[in-house]
């Protein structure tokens, strides 16, 4: 016998069996179909009138960095990673002391993760910041981000030229709130970046920013659509996917994957 | 022909209980055989296999759903064969489900003495404290062997999420099997 367990999902119940039998949910497809075509009528009306009268209040590309700034004062519970940089023009290194080392605990059903600043140094052949005005800009509105949204079961944050939304997976539909929030964010000239969050680990929303933050700065292109958010390099230079899981086998690894990518990879 | 009827006809002993059952469940069946089993022939065996059992063994049993009474024989006779062909070195079927849990709750984790329906039990109650959703996931891939492209499309997901779902699946589903004192 190949696994024990294995063998053991042969012998479920049967009515665990059919339940997934797809010829049976079959069966159900055209009560199916008459949810689904009013599910997109009713989308078709959230986003329509979403984007009329949640867009004008979207700050766009050009909004100045005291309107972003308000946003961020006025945001309640979110600490920002820090982020200093130093240059070394000839050498292309730079030193980050945001890296974030995690460590996890589990405690029976829940995972605890707590993220703690370490001094780590990349060779990511980018400079984090730049004596130059124009870069030193660019940096200072990449670290200054401002929430949008704010909910437990929604969360938006708003960086220089992307959106993070970010949701709990168990919002199969989501709140009217969050929905307009989000059809208006579609509508802007951000680039948006939605990512769902595995149930109660919105907790973990300001360490995502720290990471995506990171990524986004050091030059990386970023995907984020997904369940949870862990990091693995894609194969393709450049393109990292940030994912994150409380339940790998050794988050301390995880983390090492984070450094170990985001340094590397050009 | 709906399985109240064709169970009536086993009962009658009437052979046509044969061909409504293939005509109703025997693509799905070869489908669950062919997930674990490269050669057609063999998927085939499998379910000429298959309805033999449920002959004779319908009566004197009353399965609920024939459905998912022929799946759960066929896949229990797809993966003796498997067993028996990877043995042999005679068969390349990707094996990726069973290795999932094999890393995860390999049989030297069971304790001694646990039957393998006490097994069956703990999974029963295990997926039933699962959402809908993540049931269907979980059994689509462990029972009904589906790739996780397959799972992906079906469910409207991506590859990763898939994936990320099914680890948090099996880590809870050892610890659930450690908290009744089946693994250790």
């Amino acid at each position: 016998m190949k696994n024990r367990v294995f063998r053991a999902i042969g012998d479920i119940d049967a009515s665990l069996i059919a339940e997934a039998d797809k010829g049976e949910k079959h069966k159900k497809g055209i009560d199916l179909r008459v949810v689904s075509a009013l599910a997109a009528c009713a989308a078709v009306v959230v986003i329509a009138s979403a984007a009329y009268t949640a867009l004008p209040l979207m700050p766009s590309k050009d909004v100045s960095n005291g309107y972003r700034a308000e946003l961020y004062d006025s945001a309640e519970g979110f600490v920002p990673g820090q982020k200093t940089c130093s240059q070394d023009g000839e050498s292309g290194t730079a030193e980050s002391s945001d890296s974030a080392q995690m460590t996890t605990e589990n405690t029976g059903e829940t995972s605890v993760v707590a993220v703690e600043p370490t001094s780590h140094t990349t060779e990511t052949g980018k400079n984090c910041a730049d004596t130059s005005d124009a870069t030193s800009a660019v940096a200072t509105l990449a670290t200054t981000p401002a929430i949008f949204f704010d909910k437990p079961y929604a969360k938006v944050m708003i960086y220089d030229t992307y959106i993070i939304f970010a949701t709990e997976a168990t919002n199969e539909i989501l709140p009217y709130d969050a929905e307009k929030c989000f059809s208006a964010m579609m509508q802007s000239e951000y680039e948006v970046f939605y990512v769902q969050l595995y149930n109660g680990d919105m907790m973990f929303f300001d360490q995502l920013m720290t990471m995506l933050q990171r990524e986004y700065d050091s030059g990386h292109e970023i995907m984020t659509i997904g369940l949870d958010f862990s990091v693995y390099d894609t194969g393709n230079t450049g393109d990292i996917v940030l994912a994150y899981t409380t339940g790998y086998p050794d988050d301390t690894t995880l983390c090492q994957t984070v450094c170990t990518v985001s340094s590397t990879a050009e | 022909m709906n399985d109240d009827e064709i169970i009536a006809l086993f009962f009658a002993r009437s052979e046509k209980a044969i061909t409504e059952t293939q005509a109703r469940y025997g693509r799905t069946c070869l489908a669950i055989a062919g997930k674990f089993l490269d050669d057609g022939r063999d998927a085939e065996e499998c379910l000429n296999d298959t309805m033999l059992t449920l002959w004779n063994t319908i009566p004197p049993e009353r399965p609920t759903s024939l459905g998912a009474y022929a799946y759960a024989i066929i896949r229990n006779k797809a993966l003796t064969r498997f067993d028996y062909n990877t043995a042999e070195k005679r068969n390349n079927t990707i094996s990726a489900p069973i290795d999932e849990l094999e890393d995860f709750l390999p049989d030297e984790s069971v304790s001694d003495g646990v039957e393998d329906r006490q097994i069956t039990e703990a999974i029963n109650s295990f997926l039933r404290s699962q959402n809908e959703k993540k049931r269907y996931i979980f059994i689509r891939r462990y029972f009904y062997a589906d790739s996780l492209n397959e799972l992906a499309t079906d469910v409207g997901m991506t590859v990763d999420a898939i994936r990320n779902i099914l680890f948090r699946m099996r880590k809870q589903l050892k610890d659930k099997l450690c908290k009744d004192g089946i693994c250790i």
